[in-house]
């Protein structure tokens, strides 16, 4: 189990909170997994891409 | 031509807050902003947690992702990267590396929330830009409550400091 806190901050007065859930391990990696996203998609490597715009252009084509 | 200081935003802060214990969410409640209004939002943390931690935004207490959408940009080293995702992310900081974060938040006068996120992530020879584009499929009419939340238990380290401020016209 694991001592999740969520921090709540009053914008008016000022004051603040925390608030602490107990969870679950298995429930922690079900959240994460929930939450995780790869910024590694799509990827250009810029050093290829010179490579073809000087092709590109040594053939013509641009 | 002389410039009627009047005529400038003034920014007013709206919440300044130094955290000190690891945290999973931070909220600022009662945030008061209505459409039209523009709000800028710092954020510098470090990870604590053993793996790459994303951090997610979230508007008026609604942390479903699917409705929020973001397109970023990751340039990491010689090597680009971009996609949309149906998730509200403002950022990412590697294990126990650290995030400073600038987001521009807008509410549109038709009640659209979008926002520009601005990012220097990790540290040393492993530093990254990140922009990220977002925006807020439901229709609102202000902003009431922003919360970042980390993907991994605790990954908002303590010390951050968080600080929300209003642009007025």
């Amino acid at each position: 189990m694991v001592d999740v806190k969520h921090i709540i901050y009053d914008a008016s007065s000022g004051s603040v909170e925390v608030k602490v859930e107990k969870v679950s391990d298995k429930d922690i990696e079900e959240r994460r997994k929930a939450l995780e996203v790869d910024e590694t998609k799509s990827s250009v490597d810029l050093a290829d891409l010179k490579r073809l715009v000087e092709l590109a252009k040594k053939k013509g084509w641009i | 031509m002389a410039i009627s200081l009047q005529t400038l935003p003034n920014m007013v802060r709206i919440a300044s807050i130094k955290t000190d214990t690891d945290s999973t969410s931070v909220t600022i409640s009662n945030i008061n902003a209505s459409r039209d209004d523009v709000l800028l939002l710092t954020f510098n943390t470090t990870n604590p947690a053993d793996s790459k931690t994303i951090y997610h935004l979230y508007f008026n207490g609604d942390s479903t992702d699917t409705n929020y959408y973001t397109q970023y940009m990751l340039g990491n080293g010689s090597t680009l990267s971009s996609d949309r995702e149906n998730a509200s992310v403002v950022g990412a900081a590697t294990a126990s590396q650290t995030l400073a974060c600038t987001v521009y938040i807008y509410v549109s006068p038709s009640g659209i929330i979008k926002f520009l996120s601005l990012v220097n992530r990790d540290d040393s020879s492993s530093v990254k830009v990140l922009t990220r584009t977002g925006v807020y499929t439901q229709t609102v009419t202000g902003i009431s409550s922003i919360t970042i939340t980390g993907s991994n238990a605790n990954s908002i380290g303590s010390g951050t400091v968080i600080e929300l401020w209003k642009l007025r016209r």
